[in-house]
């Protein structure tokens, strides 16, 4: 009996110690492997692109960065994601200089407004073709340019917002606000995408009835959203309608009306699809929201450039998409997988 | 030929387990690590000892190693940062060696430009093979930026330097703003790198401080494991050796007691130990099997003496019994010749009853003088037998009734001479001859019962009281003389039982006495058939 027992032990404990040998090994292995002396990498890439944005909504750049990603895969294609970031050493146009000065054979650039028209200029003198996205710089020396024809999406908010007006409670012309992200280096700068957005919004709400829009300019966040808007209300209190063109605004009016009790005299199009939107839809905060199609936008710009690196294939401007959700399409859209 | 020749194995075999667990089980129960293989236990120990430290060094090479590769990698992150912070001294030099020689035009500056140039294509070719090492596909294009971006730097200052000697003074300034602005890039961007192989080294940090924390924990239960693996190595070697010592002991002090009947010891090693037991065991089965031969021996010899002091009482009855007879014999043919002569003048003188009494007397006398070592049919003891009782109803008249009933095969059954003649005369001295007053009887009956013949000598005399029965009846008394039984006429009861079981080696059943004081006694002769082989039966003839 004390002989098995003994014996039991001993296999049990042979095993355990086959167990943590191998353990151990493993353990090592993993540090040589992933650590210490993995095998160096073996470029085998033909094509190194740069795609450079500036990360003024991270849900919406992510989606890009997917899309792009995607339609590298399984390609020659090295995709370097430059993200300049509020506040950082390194800007968006310290990494296109980068990209110049290091050779890239393609840039994927948000451009953002035209002070980016002479590293275009540059890149375009090395010969190093450029895709713009999300805002265009028509007169730049861009290869192509893919992203929502903004103009055209500020015109489609501005008829939209026309048509969810209530009654107006007060006399006069309507008053309508417009509220963008600054952007740029130095935060005063609005990018090319919200300046077409806000002249085909203007184009679609002008008449006699209404008075051009204010134009108000935020730090993309929360907390600022919320206080300029307070403080607009404050200052423009027959405010008959908002426009919004980033994520963080739409959250804030939506936040800043129900907190006001403002949600059944003002009516709002935010941007963005993202749950809490969504939900504000559903419940009426919010009139409507425009949402265009980010992954599309990145895996566009990184074939249009494949395309040219490889075939030299030119594409004409690729206008993508963009939807306005509101409470009628909103479950057909999720239904389908539109939205989130 | 060696110690362990000749000798059982003690232990069989049962089925065959698969050759792990067979060895398993083998080197766990007894250190044995080869079936067969005489293994020292010396050599067993030594191999022990070898595994058990191999096993710590090998763990101990393990973690040596594990820490090599993480000092390793920390000399690798560490290299790197120096080769990137030399890198970001090298473009300032640059820099600034660019725009002083575009400032001044000096031979001086030109100089310390041209060594300022060739360190940082120096470094160009050192990234150039770094390349080569780089394992993270992330790091990999970053390198490949800062190498593009650092080359035409250089190139860049080279042109500028170019402009300056070729003397184009209006393109000088363009250069040196383009010169400084590509450095301020180089340098941010360096920083940058630096900044993020701070992030990424430091993400691998994390990854190998918990993989080494992972090797620590894993070390420690290993080492505790071994501990408890060579502790129940050490425990059950130490067994192996003690119990089948200790086994040797016990028995030895059983067999020391006198018990040899005692269990083999089963022992599985293949060693010295093996070697005792098994020699244990032989000498052990051994001394049992001497002890038998010595206790059979002895049974046998006690049967041989047995038979010798039967042969020797044998000898000496025939001697006792010749003597008395010699003693008997007063020239019997003389007397014999003379009884017949009487005979003849009886029959003269017409004294025909005279005649056959002496008639009786002689042929009495004549089978009295047979040897009384020779088997004789039952047939002839009851003729004597008749001539006994013909003298005696002479001598005793009208006082005694003697009567023969006669059944059975008597001609086929054998007994010693002069059997029966004493027994009747034993009825007639101490039965009927002391009666007075009251007739005598004797009666001889015979049959045959069970493969015997019974042969029953009854009388009607004073019989015995019942201690002098059991006297009589207990061999030792009558082969003795008990003196209870008085005077023995001719040869005695004690000859005749004696005989008995010398001739049919028989000790019960032959010879029973039965008898009550006043009424009489009755002895009973049960005499067995006689076996083939006998053949030393004489006739009544002398011839």
């Amino acid at each position: 009996m004390g002989k098995k027992i003994m014996f039991y032990l001993f296999c049990g404990l042979g095993v355990i110690t086959i167990i943590l040998v191998l353990l151990l090994n493993g353990l090592l292995r993993n540090i040589a492997r992933d650590l210490v002396y993995a095998a160096p990498h073996q470029p085998s890439k033909d094509h190194r692109i740069a795609f450079i944005y500036q990360n003024n909504n991270r849900q919406f750049w992510q989606l890009v960065r997917d899309g792009a990603t995607k339609a590298a895969r399984g390609q020659s294609l090295h995709l370097s994601f430059m993200e300049a970031n509020h506040g950082q050493e390194f800007q968006l146009t310290d990494y296109f200089k980068l990209a110049i000065d290091s050779d890239y054979d393609g840039i994927v650039v948000d451009p953002e407004n035209e002070r980016m028209l002479e590293l275009i200029e540059q890149a375009q003198g090395k010969k190093i073709p450029v895709v713009l996205v999300v805002s265009d710089l028509p007169d730049s020396g861009r290869l192509s340019y893919v992203g929502t024809n903004n103009y055209l999406t500020g015109f489609v908010a501005g008829k939209t917002l026309i048509s969810k007006l209530s009654n107006s409670y007060h006399s006069g012309p309507r008053e309508f606000a417009v509220l963008t992200a600054v952007t740029g280096e130095d935060d005063v700068s609005t990018s090319a995408a919200d300046s077409l957005k806000v002249f085909g919004f203007r184009e679609a709400i002008s008449s006699r009835e209404t008075h051009i829009p204010l134009w108000e300019k935020c730090q993309p966040t929360l907390f600022d959203s919320i206080n300029l808007l307070r403080q607009l209300l404050n200052k423009h209190p027959r405010l008959d309608g908002l426009f919004i063109t980033y994520p963080a605004g739409t959250v804030a009016a939506a936040r800043v009306l129900a907190e006001r009790n403002l949600l059944s005299r003002i009516a709002v199009i935010g941007y963005g699809d993202t749950l809490e939107i969504q939900d504000y839809i559903r419940q009426g905060y919010i009139s409507a929201s425009i949402v265009e199609y980010p992954y599309q936008i990145g895996f566009t710009a990184v074939t249009h450039i494949r395309d040219y690196l490889q075939d030299k294939l030119f594409y004409a401007n690729k206008d993508i998409d963009a939807i306005v959700v509101d409470s009628t399409n909103l479950d057909d859209l999720k239904k389908r997988g539109t939205l989130p | 030929m060696n110690g362990t020749e000749g000798l059982q194995e003690v232990v069989p075999l049962k089925g065959r387990p698969f050759l792990g667990a067979r060895l398993i089980r083998r080197v766990f129960t007894d250190g044995r690590l080869g079936k067969g293989k005489f293994i020292p236990i010396g050599w067993k120990l030594i191999i022990y000892f070898i595994i058990f430290m191999l096993l710590c060094i090998f763990i101990g090479l393990y973690i040596n190693l594990g820490l090599k590769m993480s000092s390793q990698f920390y000399k690798g992150i560490l290299d790197e940062y120096q080769e990137l912070e030399k890198i970001s001294r090298n473009v300032y030099s640059l820099r600034y060696y660019t725009e002083n020689f575009l400032a001044d035009g000096s031979n001086r500056s030109l100089e310390r430009y041209l060594q300022a140039n060739t360190e940082l294509r120096d470094e160009v070719t050192w990234l150039e093979a770094y390349l080569g090492r780089v394992r993270k596909s992330e790091k990999y294009f970053l390198m490949v930026d800062l190498r593009n971006c650092l080359d035409n730097f250089a190139d860049l200052s080279e042109q500028a330097v170019k402009v300056k000697r070729d003397g184009k003074n209006d393109a000088v300034n363009s250069y040196n703003l383009q010169v400084l602005a590509t450095a301020d890039l180089d340098l941010k961007y360096l920083n940058n790198l630096m900044n993020r192989n701070t992030l990424l080294a430091t993400q691998q940090y994390e990854l190998i401080t918990r993989q080494t924390g992972r090797i620590e924990i894993v070390a420690f239960i290993l080492a505790v494991v071994i501990g408890l693996l060579s502790i129940i190595f050490c425990i059950n070697f130490s067994l192996g050796i003690t119990e089948p010592l200790s086994q040797i002991a016990r028995n030895a002090q059983v067999i020391a007691n006198g018990e040899f009947g005692v269990d083999e010891i089963r022992v599985q090693t293949d060693d010295e130990l093996k070697i005792i037991v098994q020699v244990f065991n032989k000498m052990s089965r051994s001394i049992r099997e001497l002890f038998l031969t010595i206790q059979e021996k002895a049974k046998l010899e006690s049967q041989l003496k047995e038979e010798q002091m039967r042969n020797l009482q044998i000898n000496n009855l025939l001697r006792e019994t010749e003597l008395k007879v010699l003693q008997a014999q007063i020239n019997p043919h003389f007397l014999y010749n003379t009884l017949n002569a009487i005979t003849q003048i009886a029959i003269l003188e017409d004294a025909n009853e005279t005649s056959e009494l002496i008639k009786s007397v002689a042929n009495l006398l004549r089978y009295n003088l047979r040897s009384q070592d020779q088997l004789v049919t039952v047939q002839d003891e009851v003729n004597n037998l008749k001539e006994y009782f013909h003298i005696m109803e002479v001598r005793f008249g009208e006082r005694v009734d003697c009567k023969l009933v006669l059944n059975g095969p008597l001609k086929e059954y054998l007994i010693p001479c002069l059997t029966l003649q004493p027994l009747v005369e034993n009825a007639f001295i101490h039965g009927v001859g002391q009666l007075e007053g009251r007739l005598g009887k004797i009666r001889v009956f015979t049959r045959e019962r069970r493969g015997r013949l019974e042969i029953v000598i009854a009388d009607n005399g004073l019989g015995f009281e019942p201690e002098t029965l059991r006297s009589i009846s207990d061999a030792n008394a009558i082969h003795a003389g008990n003196p209870a039984m008085g005077k023995t006429p001719g040869i005695g009861l004690s000859n005749i039982q004696e005989r008995f079981r010398l001739y049919y080696n028989e000790d019960d059943r032959l010879i029973s006495i039965h008898s009550k004081p006043g009424k009489g006694t009755l002895v009973v002769l049960r005499i067995p058939a006689p076996k083939e082989e006998r053949n030393d039966v004489h006739s009544n003839d002398r011839g």
